[in-house]
C-alpha cells in the first residue's frame, strides 16, 4: 500500500537526517563556529530540502518498487496472501468416545456403544494486525493535525494581533521606515502597527505582512536598526524558510532531532540578521544594538506576561547573538553545499563501514587495533579556501563508532588560528563545550612549509602544526546505522 | 467597569473602533459614513443596524435619540477592552513558538532577571575584550 511506503521512507529519512544534525551540531562544530551564521543558517536549509524533495534520493520517492526489496519481501508477501485475512470460526465436529463404563454387551455378547455425542469445538484464525498500516496511519493523521493546528494558530494570532493594534500614525517612524527600505532596495515596505501586549517587535505574515511595535518611546537610532532587523527578515523571505520547517515539522513531528534542528536554525536565522543588520556599521553601532537588544529585555519583563522560559532559545540563544554582536572577529563566509557535503561524507562513509564492520566482528575477535593499519578505509575529503577535513579512518561496531578525522589548515591564517591558545595555554580552536575531541597522538612529518615531528639527524623543526587529528568516540550508536 | 466575558466578533469590534476614534455622542449615519470609508465591504442600513443593537443588547453601547436620528455612546472605554483581549491574548500565547510563522527581534519567552543580568554583564566584558 502506498502508504505504508512513503511511512517506510520517511522514516528510514528521519533516521538519517537526525545522525546529520548530531554531526552538523557536534562532530563539525570547531568548524562551524568558524564561518558566519548565514552559512550555518542556508545548511540547515539545505540539509532540509534534500530531505523534503521527493526523488531527491534522501527524502519521499513515489516508486512502488520496494524498499526493502529481496527475498524476505516476497515470503511475508505469500504469508500474507494466504493467511485469512478476518477472524474466522470453525466448527469442527466429532464424535466423542463414549466412556467405557457406558459399554454394554448385546444379547449376542457383542459391545455397543453408547451414543456417540457430537462435540465442536471452534478454531479461531486470528487476523494477522497489520503493525505497519497502523503506524503509518498514525504517522500520517499526526503529520496532518501537526501542520493544521500550526496553520490555525497562526491565522489566530495574526487576526488577535490585527484586532488589539492600531496603524501607526507616527510621520517621523514612517519616514525612517521608508529609509531603511529603500536603502535595502524594497519596494514596499510592511505597514507598521502598534500593540499594547508584544513583547518584542515582530514581523507577522507570509502573504500580506505586519511590521508590529511595541508601545514604547523609540528614538531614532532604535528605530533605525530595529526597521532595518525587521525589513532584512522580510526581504529574505524568512517567513517563506518558517513555513518550509513548518512542512518539515509535520513529516517529522514524531523526531526530537527535526525539533533541535529547527531551533537551531531559527537562531543561526537571528545571528544572520544581526550579521546582515551590522554589516560595515561602526563598533560603536553594534554596542548601540547589543544594549538596545538588552533594553528590550528588561522593559519586556516589566510587562505582564504568561510567557515561560523555554529549553531552547531563550537566554542561550541570546548569549550566542550577543557573543556575535561584540566580537570583532571576522568570520568566513563559506558556502552550504560544503557544509552538507562534509555531513553527507561522513553520513555515507559511516553506513558504508557499518555495512562491513558486522563481518569484522563476527572473525576477529578481542583486541582489533592492530586492523587500523590493515583496513583499508577510503579516505574522503572536502576543502574550502581555508580547511580540508579528511575522513581518516573509521570501525563501526554495534555500539560505537571510531572515527578518526583531520583537519588540516591550508593558509598561514588559518594554520594562525588552528594553533591559537589563550592565557592558559588552550586551544581556542577547541571551545569548552566541543564534545568527545580527544588530539590523538598520530603525529606524521610532513614536507614543504609547515613541520611536525623531527628530521632523521636529530634536529628539529619549529613547529607549527598545519593539520591535527582527532578522534571521535561516538557511543551506543543503535543498529539503526546499519540500516541505512 | 464592565466585566467581559466573550470577545466581541469581528464586525462589532469594527464598529465599536469607529465610535471609540470619532466624538460621542455619534449617529447612525455617522458611524455608517466612517465605516464605509474604512472597509472595502459595503453595510447595508439594516446590517449595521443589527449590530449596533447588538452591542447595546451588550451594553457596548447606550443608545439616546436626538430628533429623529439615534445616537450611539461609548459605554465601555477602549483601553478597557484592548486590555481585556490582550490579556485573553497573552494566555493563548502561553507556551510554543516552534513552527511560528513569524520573526521577531528577540525570543519573547520571559528570560528572568538574573539572566538578564548575566547576558548584560557577558555583554560588556567581551565588549571591553575588543
Amino acid at each position: 500500500m502506498i502508504i505504508k511506503e512513503i511511512f517506510m521512507q520517511n522514516l528510514l529519512a528521519s533516521v538519517k537526517f537526525s545522525v546529520i544534525v548530531i554531526l552538523l551540531l557536534a562532530l563539525t562544530k570547531p568548524i562551524m563556529k568558524r564561518y558566519t551564521a548565514g552559512f550555518r543558517y542556508y545548511s540547515w536549509l539545505a540539509v532540509i530540502l534534500i530531505f523534503m524533495i521527493p526523488f531527491g534520493g534522501m527524502g519521499i520517492k513515489i516508486d512502488t518498487s520496494s524498499v526493502t526489496a529481496g527475498v524476505e519481501n516476497e515470503i511475508r508477501a505469500t504469508y500474507y496472501n494466504l493467511a485469512p485475512k478476518h477472524k474466522e470460526s470453525v466448527e469442527v465436529t466429532s464424535k466423542a468416545p463414549a466412556d467405557y463404563a457406558d459399554i454394554s454387551l448385546s444379547e449376542n455378547g457383542e459391545p455397543i456403544c453408547a451414543e456417540e455425542e457430537p462435540v465442536t469445538a471452534t478454531v479461531t484464525y486470528a487476523e494477522p494486525v497489520d503493525i505497519l498500516l497502523i503506524l503509518s496511519a498514525v504517522w500520517a493523521m499526526g503529520a496532518a493535525v501537526f501542520f493544521l493546528f500550526h496553520i490555525y494558530r497562526y491565522f489566530s494570532f495574526r487576526r488577535s494581533l490585527k484586532r488589539i493594534s492600531y496603524a501607526s500614525n507616527d510621520e517621523n517612524a514612517d519616514k525612517i521606515l521608508r529609509d531603511e527600505a529603500r536603502a535595502l532596495n524594497i519596494s514596499s515596505a510592511p505597514p507598521v502597527r502598534i500593540s499594547a501586549v508584544t513583547g518584542t517587535p515582530m514581523l507577522v505574515g507570509i502573504l500580506h505582512p505586519m511590521l508590529i511595535l511595541s508601545e514604547r518611546e523609540y528614538s531614532d537610532d532604535e528605530l533605525r536598526l530595529i526597521f532595518r532587523h525587521e525589513l532584512t527578515h522580510y526581504k529574505r523571505n524568512d517567513i517563506l524558510y518558517q513555513f518550509i520547517i513548518l512542512i518539515f515539522l509535520s513529516l517529522h513531528w514524531f523526531n526530537p532531532f527535526a525539533y533541535i534542528m529547527a531551533k537551531a536554525a531559527e537562531i543561526d536565522g537571528e545571528t544572520a540578521c544581526d550579521e546582515q543588520v551590522l554589516k560595515g556599521e561602526e563598533y560603536e553601532t553594534r554596542v548601540f544594538y547589543g544594549e538596545m537588544l538588552i533594553k528590550l529585555l528588561k522593559s519586556q519583563n516589566q510587562k505582564k506576561s504568561y510567557m515561560t522560559t523555554t529549553f531552547f532559545g531563550g537566554k542561550s540563544g541570546m548569549k550566542k547573538r550577543l557573543t556575535l554582536i561584540a566580537s570583532k572577529k571576522q568570520k568566513k563566509k563559506g558556502t552550504a553545499a560544503m557544509a552538507l557535503l562534509m555531513a553527507l561524507t561522513i553520513l555515507s562513509s559511516l553506513t558504508a563501514a557499518a555495512a562491513d564492520s558486522g563481518y569484522f566482528d563476527s572473525v576477529f575477535e578481542g583486541d582489533t587495533s592492530y586492523l587500523a593499519d590493515f583496513i583499508q578505509t577510503p579516505k574522503q575529503s572536502v576543502s574550502d579556501e581555508n580547511y580540508i577535513f579528511t575522513l581518516e579512518q573509521y570501525l563501526v561496531t554495534d555500539n560505537a563508532a571510531l572515527v578518526i578525522y583531520s583537519i588540516e589548515a591550508k593558509t598561514e591564517a588559518a594554520a594562525a588560528e588552528l594553533n591559537a591558545v589563550d592565557e592558559s595555554g588552550y586551544s581556542t580552536f577547541f571551545d569548552m563545550d566541543t564534545i568527545s575531541f580527544v588530539p590523538t597522538d598520530f603525529e606524521k612529518v610532513r614536507f614543504g612549509g609547515f613541520c611536525d615531528g623531527s628530521l632523521a639527524d636529530g634536529s628539529t623543526i619549529p613547529k607549527q602544526k598545519s593539520i591535527i587529528w582527532l578522534t571521535a568516540l561516538i557511543s551506543a550508536i543503535p543498529r539503526i546505522l546499519i540500516l541505512l | 467597569m464592565k466585566h467581559f466575558e466573550k470577545r466581541l466578533p469581528d464586525a462589532e469590534l469594527e464598529i465599536m473602533k469607529v465610535i471609540w476614534s470619532n466624538p460621542n455622542p455619534i449617529s447612525t449615519s455617522e458611524v455608517k459614513k466612517h465605516i464605509d470609508e474604512q472597509t472595502e465591504k459595503q453595510r447595508t442600513q439594516q446590517t449595521l443596524q443589527t449590530l449596533l443593537n447588538r452591542l447595546i443588547a451588550k451594553e457596548y453601547l447606550i443608545k439616546d435619540k436626538r430628533g429623529k436620528e439615534y445616537i450611539y455612546t461609548a459605554a465601555v472605554s477602549e483601553r478597557d477592552y484592548v486590555e481585556y483581549e490582550s490579556e485573553l491574548f497573552l494566555k493563548k500565547m502561553h507556551g510554543n513558538s516552534v513552527a511560528s510563522l513569524m520573526r521577531t527581534l528577540f525570543d519573547s519567552k520571559k528570560i528572568s532577571d538574573e539572566d538578564i543580568s548575566e547576558l548584560e554583564k557577558m555583554f560588556k566584558e567581551k565588549r571591553d575584550d575588543n
